[in-house]
């Protein structure tokens, strides 16, 4: 018998022929099922992703807050039992004021943050028989971190349960595309913990390392709440130096200091040095120079140096030190505290290229001070 | 990002202000950029804390 001819799936479901019931239906069934269930089945693949994603997030919302509490309880002096009134801080929102207002938002957005920072301080301060400035600053932005990761958590959780209930498939989608971004922020927030509780540089400290350096030797005066300055001189000419006070846990208040070093000093032009986030595929600890104030943040400090600058028509050149969202808020990496010297020259050629003797420079560090002194 | 089998370790970087001798030693708690730890044991001279930094160490 001659079986060279014989195909199997040919002679059980006539794939040459479509007039064949059964082929049909291997053929018709699944595109109904995927015309009226494709969204529902995609739903179930996706839920299963974000649900272990929202687990990791809770996870470590739970782990910052048992550490947070953990090292006030075994660090610090609490009056009591800190738990009850240290869950409410990780509820706390702010409102920000209506953005139809023509006179400006920007002064009322300023006062919103400072009133919040104000009240946090005073109610972390009340927790405590005994708390120095150091372990102010470092609970307060160990709050910080505990809440942004509370919010993220809330956030997904929102978005997956309302898709979820609704059966919305299309509602699920911008939260599965956000998701990797989210959860590097959160990574990174929770390796941020440790390093904070240590009180050890972390990679946004990087301008406050060079200005602290060239501030060694001055005499440093206040200038404005958790912010000082110092004076010193480079080829000829008069540097201001400002950054916040280290090693304090703390960014300082850079758009009032500068209000108030501009108002006295009137210097000639402005140099900013500040961490910025590196593009996908750049190395971390890459250097770039450029125009106008860097310094991130809700934006009201760049707005009050902006303004002071084109009030008194200064020139702002800008120095940035690239890192991920990882590199800038944990330990200072290797390769980004080696740049110091390399930042510190770049300042000098800057300016001596951009103004003569007797001029002078007002030069600010921006950025967490976070075990850096001066 | 930290890779997941990363182990970061930090490193206290300490120099002589006077003859520029250089120690590198593990973190220890309290330890800052710019504090003055001790006198130096080759000039006498005044030792300070220089950087602050973490190292990978990726297990073999």
């Amino acid at each position: 018998m001659d079986f060279s001819d014989f195909d199997v799936l040919d002679e059980f479901f006539s794939t040459g022929d479509s007039s064949n019931p059964i082929m049909m239906l291997v053929w018709i069934l699944p595109l109904i099922l995927f015309v009226f269930y494709g969204q529902r089945i995609q739903l179930i693949i996706t839920s299963g992703d974000i649900k272990k994603k929202l687990a990791k997030l809770d996870q470590y919302r739970n782990d910052s807050r048992d550490d947070l509490i953990q090292y006030i309880k075994k660090n610090l002096t609490p009056k009591g039992d800190p738990v009850e009134k240290i869950d409410r801080f990780f509820d706390y929102f702010t409102i920000m004021p209506v953005d139809i207002d023509p006179n400006g938002i920007v002064p009322k957005i300023h006062r919103l943050v400072r009133s919040r920072e104000d009240t946090t301080r005073k109610q972390v301060k009340s927790l405590f028989t005994e708390i120095d400035a150091m372990e102010i600053t470092k609970i307060q932005t160990l709050l910080e971190i505990v809440t942004t990761l509370q919010l993220f958590h809330k956030i997904v959780r929102h978005l997956f349960l309302t898709a979820k209930k609704q059966n919305n498939y299309p509602l699920i989608l911008p939260l599965q595309m956000m998701l990797p971004f989210i959860m590097e922020q959160a990574d990174a927030l929770r390796d941020a913990v440790p390093v904070l509780q240590q009180g050890q540089p972390i990679g946004d400290g990087i301008g406050p390392l060079v200005v602290g350096e060239m501030m060694l030797d001055t005499k440093k005066q206040k200038a404005e709440f958790e912010t000082v300055y110092g004076e010193s001189e480079f080829k000829g000419r008069k540097l201001i130096l400002l950054k916040a006070e280290g090693p304090y846990a703390t960014v300082g208040r850079p758009g009032e200091a500068t209000e108030f070093l501009v108002s006295k000093f009137k210097p000639n032009i402005i140099i900013m040095i500040d961490a910025a986030l590196k593009f996908e595929g750049e190395e971390s600890g890459t250097i770039a120079q450029g125009f106008g104030a860097a310094i991130g943040g809700i934006g009201t400090d760049r707005f009050k140096i902006e303004e002071i600058a084109t009030k008194y028509d200064i020139p702002v050149f800008s120095i940035v030190i690239k890192q991920s969202v990882s590199d800038a808020i944990t330990l200072m990496k290797k390769k980004i505290a080696d740049q110091t010297d390399n930042i510190k020259n770049q300042v000098h050629e800057m300016i001596t290229d951009n103004t003569s003797a007797n001029q002078s420079v007002l030069v600010i560090g921006v950025g967490n001070t976070v075990g850096v002194s001066q | 990002m930290f890779e997941k089998n990363e182990i970061i370790e930090s490193h206290t970087l300490e120099e002589c202000d006077a003859c520029k001798k250089q120690l590198k030693r593990k973190f220890s708690q309290g330890d800052y950029v710019f504090k003055y730890t001790s006198k130096c044991s080759s000039c006498n001279g005044q030792v300070r804390i220089t950087k602050i930094f973490g190292e990978t160490l990726t297990p073999r």
